[in-house]
């Protein structure tokens, strides 16, 4: 094999964002998710909007358990049912639909917001300081390994007496930054050994300079893909709690609380519009989302890109 | 070699002190408690007093978790304060039911992983693997709920294969062992497949990567230069060495799935450890939540010792700092 010594003249240096948006290309199955992704949240954000959540809440006792007009199970559709059907309460099951998925989008950013924030504050001081603080902060983490997380989930869950998406969003964030820290904290330690830093230093940089003007800049790549993915993570959390009954209120719609109907032996066998919808969205939504996620942990990878 | 491992339980002893102090802690700070349920509508207060005292409720928070864990120490958990009857009973007959369930997932995830890992490996690039490779992905990323509701849906409901939920068909008489094993397997089959279905895909990653790994090491071209059958290199030569950090996350994949079967469980009423902590945590019983919570919290613990532990035996390059 030939190894061509590049000429230092004709190296070219490309931004990130160029990385990124080539990489996404490159893999036609991430662009399409991505397309997917965007539509969904412009879609219920702006639907949402447009509806309201009073509207979709409202009760219509005369249009109760209504099958959705196209619904070929059963006794077929009902004229009155509207585009999914109607839940036991009257309520449009496509509005509340939107409203569901707008919620459950913003409690899985507002998570990744909080644990990548913690995480990458965490990761790039220990892995930067090493030494004790580094050890003292890998013997808590190791502790926190070992506890049960669904569990203490459930069990902080009960402690609270007034629940909504806030203490919802302060559940999942609990344990979700300890994976991402770790991580962050090894390629920190990675960054730290290189020439940049050693050549920052030399000049007189601050710590906290190198720290956020010099390695952050280089795990932007990997913390986006962390972004994404664990919106999704949360997602798929959110909707356990739910269904094993330790979720947001009713009053609340969120798309775990829509999975939930499930459960309801009725539900289950002859009225499927209520939950299926639902389970369907979620898997759209997380499936998009991590072929994004792994498109964006390819682009921090040189090797493994598969734009060239 | 038992030197190390003494040094690394002693390390274990300040992470179950945390664990233990942190669930103690939590169950104190519980809204309601089972007590009154217990002494029942038409109880007086002193009665309820006196039931306070029995169970060892009373006094300062640090004396009841003392006495909690000098009494666990001693393998009592305390009195189910719901059902009336010694914790360690209730968690015996139950986790008969969670082995049962992760046994079978454990061997659903082998009987899956091995093949697929071996064929994405042989195959690297190919259709073959490119396939395998989007099922793990998808199997990574899918929620464990939505799988269950759905399979619940397909092949319970439509299709009739396997029963919606439950341990075992409760028509058929105690008598008849036989018919009652064939009912519990039966009932087992599908929680566990989706469990396996949604916990395989790491072990398929490590196997694969293992294998690809081990193919490009000297030792093989060396084999293969000699004119070695390929599926003797296979078989022979680098399962073995793919095996090691296999066996190594093995603990972990049995604890995966153990744990994996809360929301499992209860979505398909099956009566394990995890619908237990569910139903115990409804009626704030506390002795049983926090007995689960530091058995799992244990478990996790054993898991990543002997992981630990089967590494150093099969590689005894590696040793344990």
């Amino acid at each position: 094999m030939d190894i061509e010594t590049p000429n230092v003249g004709d190296v070219k240096i490309i931004s990130l964002r160029k990385i990124f948006i080539r990489e996404i290309f490159a893999d036609k199955l991430a662009l399409v998710s991505l397309f997917v992704f965007v539509g969904i949240m412009l879609f219920v954000f702006i639907g949402a909007a447009v509806i309201g959540v009073d509207q979709a809440l409202a009760f219509d006792i005369f249009n109760l358990n209504q099958a959705p007009t196209w619904w070929p199970f059963g006794n077929g559709g009902s004229p009155t049912g509207g585009f999914l059907g109607t839940t036991p309460s009257g309520q449009s099951m496509a509005q509340i639909l939107i409203v569901a998925a707008r919620n459950s989008i913003i409690i899985g950013f507002s998570v990744s917001f909080l644990s990548l924030t913690t995480s990458i504050l965490l990761g790039l001081v220990i892995g930067y300081y090493g030494g004790h603080i580094d050890n003292v902060a890998m013997r808590i983490m190791d502790t926190l390994v070992i506890i049960p997380t669904i569990m203490v989930m459930i069990i902080v869950r009960t402690l609270m007496l007034d629940f909504g998406v806030f203490h919802m969003v302060m559940i999942l964030y609990m344990f979700s930054w300890i994976g991402p820290a770790r991580g962050i904290r090894n390629l920190t330690m990675g960054q730290k050994v290189q020439d940049y830093v050693a050549a920052s230093k030399t000049l007189g940089t601050r710590n906290i300079a190198i720290i956020f003007k010099k390695i952050l800049p280089n795990l932007t790549a990997m913390i986006s893909a962390m972004v994404v993915l664990t919106v999704g993570t949360s997602i798929g959390i959110e909707t356990g709690l739910a269904v094993i009954g330790f979720g947001l209120p009713v009053g609340t719609p969120s798309l775990g609380n829509l999975v939930a109907n499930a459960l309801n032996p009725t539900h289950m066998s002859q009225r499927q519009w209520n939950w299926l919808p639902a389970v369907i969205l979620i898997l759209i939504i997380i499936i998009s989302i991590n072929f994004v996620g792994q498109a964006m942990s390819r682009a921090a990878n040189a090797q493994q890109r598969l734009s060239s | 070699m038992i030197k190390t491992i003494i040094r690394r339980m002693l390390i274990l002893i300040p992470q179950m002190i945390v664990l233990s102090l942190a669930l103690f802690l939590m169950a104190d700070a519980m809204p309601g408690d089972a007590i009154w349920g217990l002494a029942g509508p038409e109880a007086s207060p002193e009665e309820v007093a006196a039931l306070i005292e029995a169970h060892g409720l009373d006094g300062p928070w640090y004396q009841q978790y003392i006495s909690w864990v000098s009494n666990i120490i001693r393998g009592d958990f305390g009195r189910s304060l719901f059902h009336g009857r010694p914790v360690v009973d209730i968690i015996n007959i139950r986790i008969r039911n969670t082995m049962w369930l992760s046994l079978f997932s454990t061997i659903f995830t082998l009987v899956i992983a091995i093949p697929f890992g071996i064929i994405a490996a042989r195959y690297v690039g190919k259709w073959q693997d490119r396939s395998i490779l989007m099922y793990c992905f998808i199997s990574s990323a899918v929620p464990a709920i939505a799988l269950a509701i759905l399979s619940i849906w397909i092949f319970a409901l439509i299709l009739n294969w396997f029963p919606m939920g439950g341990t075992v068909d409760v028509l058929i008489s105690p008598a008849e062992t036989f018919r009652i094993l064939l009912s519990r397997l039966h009932h087992v089959m599908l929680p566990s497949l989706v469990l396996a279905v949604v916990g395989n895909f790491g072990t398929i990653y490590t196997l694969r990567a293992q294998i690809v790994d081990n193919s490009a090491s000297a030792y093989v071209v060396t084999a293969k230069s000699k004119g070695v059958p390929t599926r003797t290199i296979y078989y022979k030569h680098i399962m073995r060495n793919s095996l090691i950090p296999f066996a190594q996350g093995l603990p972990f994949l049995i604890i995966g799935l153990v744990t994996g079967s809360i929301m499992i469980e209860r979505i398909f009423s099956f009566h394990g450890m995890g619908d237990l902590f569910l139903s115990s945590i409804q009626v704030r019983d506390w002795p049983v939540v926090n007995a689960i919570a530091m058995f799992y919290g244990f478990l996790t613990i054993i898991g990543i010792l002997s992981g630990d532990i089967i590494l150093t035996l099969v590689d005894p390059r590696i040793k344990i700092k």
